[in-house]
């Protein structure tokens, strides 16, 4: 249904989003996770068609959706973030304005609307003034607009922010139901509601994907973290301890031409294993020069993550994730109030 | 939905997109109190100029040898000329820049339109609203009716004249407004623009003879006033506001086009 090829977009000499491919299947809802700043809506609105991109290409069914017909855009519903809606309009102007521009007339019109609102649940102030709405009314509003005309790709950005708890859950389990029909991208930082919406999820930090693949996935990868030690000492004997310790995938970079030479150990290991590290190699009778903990893009971007939780108006945002994911496990505690 | 597999591709009608903007700019327009600023302040400003030549006829005898309202087009051109000069970019001045400030233009850009649709349903929209400004204006030819200084050919080309001035600048300040980043940027552009236009134009009564002398004279907005009250219109101006409007709305659409499309 919808394919990212290459994706890019610079803005000035800064490149915003980095060469991103992936795709969404129909009967499927792919998470699009990333910290603030990552390139979510920057590439949900090149995905949308409202924004071009410096490289790289959208199709949609196949079609490449700047060289088709607009018509091709009947497909896609798109909710931007902070959804902007014409504040002197009242709510069922607005939908009526969309369901046009998607090409709806009257008697069609009128009963896709009703539908939309009832599915989103704003069908009891359509008769007010948008600039009046709650934030939360905004929020629904504009995710009903998306369902205008039924297209069959739904490109989400930030669906819930701004809901309360109960919207969430409601809004959720819509998505998740929608997903069974449709192609849905949702993007997020929060990662429960990946868990909660999405099949598969990716994963993108300063403009460029560092995973993909199911939330399981993404979790496991992340508990491969590094611990990087510098060692002098002869290479053979080096690899030899290595071979006989708990780590034996460890792997081995030299990078001086002393005697003995510098060695850069990169070991799979927990974070909190790095004072067992130490003591091994040195019990070993191994100089170490430097320890360190080495961080990948991927820690980054979950480390972004999961400190955004804090901003998260959710309460039932769900804890354990954190407990898996073992980082700041008892930080969190008594912190929904944001 | 169906036809869309059979259809051609170039069949998305410009015209129904183009009407469904233009729908809502013209709701947008009416239902939000800059229209009725512009229709109040324009009117009494119109309305005073006009009692003041009517007044001035009734005691003097006309100041125009072609009529009261040949007087209120024509010699009083100054005035008209300002209105203009600041009306136009008031309408102009939200149409592109508001939206893009808002991020609202997103979803327009992302809508099943073309980008000719989005220029062309904001332009109609701020043509309709300048039309509808001008069109209690028609009042003062009732007015005088009984008086039977009315030349109904002069009437009509003083109006087409005044059509051909707003397409031009309704055009060239839609232009601006997509090319600013706020609409007071693009208001001031844009009335920047059309005071270079009328200064340049002044260049008719203070340039020797020549070539410049004749171009000035050619884009002067305060002579085109004066001739059409008289019930004259050089084809040569008809030329040049139909293609400043179709420039500008093409250069427009242009990028419209680049905003959705590439980098
Ligand atoms: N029009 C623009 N001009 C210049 N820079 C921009 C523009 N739009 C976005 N950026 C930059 O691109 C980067 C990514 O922004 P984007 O809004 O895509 O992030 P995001 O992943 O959606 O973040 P968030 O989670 O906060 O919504 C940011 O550094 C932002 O400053
Ligand atoms: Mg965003």
């Amino acid at each position: 249904m919808l394919v990212a090829e290459g994706l890019t977009r610079r803005f000035g000499s800064l490149t915003v989003v980095d060469q991103l491919s992936f795709s969404v299947r129909k009967g499927e809802a792919l998470g699009f996770l990333g910290p603030n700043g990552a390139g979510k809506t920057t590439t949900m609105r090149m995905l949308a068609g409202a924004l071009g991109a410096s490289a790289g290409r959208v199709l949609i069914e196949g079609k490449d959706l700047l060289r088709s017909s607009p018509r091709l855009r009947r497909n896609i519903g798109y909710m931007a973030e902070l959804p902007p809606l014409y504040p002197e309009m009242t709510g069922r102007e607005y939908l009526r304005f969309r369901g046009e521009l998607k090409g709806l007339r009257g008697r069609e019109a009128v009963r896709e609307i009703s539908r939309v609102a009832s599915l989103t649940q704003v069908d009891g102030l359509l008769h007010r003034r948008i600039g009046k709405l709650s934030k939360g009314y905004r929020q629904r509003l504009a995710l009903s607009d998306a369902l205008v005309g039924d297209p069959g790709l739904l490109l989400l950005d930030e669906p819930t922010a701004g809901l309360d708890p109960n919207q969430i859950l409601e809004t959720r389990r819509l998505l998740r139901s929608l997903a069974e029909n449709h192609a849905l991208l949702v993007s997020t930082h929060i990662l429960s509601e990946v868990e909660a919406i999405c099949d598969r999820a990716v994963l993108i930090h300063q403009g460029r994907l560092v995973q993909s693949g199911t939330l399981k996935e993404l979790k496991s990868a992340r508990a491969n973290s590094c611990l990087e030690i510098h060692v002098r000492s002869d290479l053979h004997e080096l690899q030899d301890a290595l071979l006989h310790s708990p780590w034996p995938k460890a792997e081995v970079e030299g990078s001086s031409l002393e005697t003995p030479p510098l060695h850069r150990v990169s070991l799979p290991a927990e974070n909190n294993e790095l004072p067992v590290v130490v003591r091994y190699f040195v019990d070993k009778g191994f100089d170490i020069f430097h320890a360190s903990l080495k961080s990948s893009a991927l820690d980054e971007a979950f480390q972004f993550l999961t400190q955004s939780k804090h901003h998260s108006t959710s309460a039932e945002n769900n804890m354990n994730l954190n407990a898996d994911l073992g980082d700041q496990p008892s930080s969190e505690d008594g912190n929904h109030a944001g | 939905m169906q036809t869309s597999a059979t259809s051609p591709p170039r069949k998305t009608g410009i015209m129904r997109g183009s009407f469904v903007i233009f729908k809502r700019e013209l709701f947008s327009f009416w239902t939000t109190p800059l229209a009725w600023v512009l229709l109040t302040v324009f009117l009494g400003l119109q309305g005073g100029i006009f009692t003041s030549i009517v007044v001035h006829t009734i005691q003097q005898g006309s100041a125009s040898p072609f009529g009261p309202l040949s007087a209120y087009f024509g010699q009083q051109s100054i005035l008209l000329t300002i209105s203009l000069l600041l009306l136009c970019p008031a309408l102009t001045m939200r149409s592109f820049a508001e939206e893009r400030k808002t991020l609202s233009i997103d979803l327009l850009l992302a809508a099943p339109i073309r980008s000719s649709s989005i220029v062309l349903g904001k332009y109609l929209a701020a043509l309709a609203t300048y039309l509808l400004i001008w069109l209690p204006t028609v009042l003062y030819a009732l007015i005088l009716r009984p008086t039977g200084t009315i030349d109904l050919g002069a009437l009509l080309t003083s109006y087409f004249g005044l059509l051909l001035i707003g397409m031009s600048s309704l055009a060239l300040g839609t232009l601006l407004s997509a090319l600013a980043k706020s609409q007071l940027v693009a208001l001031l552009l844009t009335i920047g623009v059309q005071f270079g236009l009328f200064v340049l134009g002044l260049g008719e009564y203070l340039l020797p003879d020549g070539p410049f002398r004749d171009l000035c004279a050619h884009l002067s907005l305060a002579s085109m006033l004066e001739e059409i009250s008289r019930g004259l219109l050089d084809s040569r101006r008809v030329i040049f506001h139909l293609s400043l409007t179709l420039w500008a709305t093409y250069i427009t659409t242009e990028m419209v086009e680049s905003w959705r499309s590439s980098s």
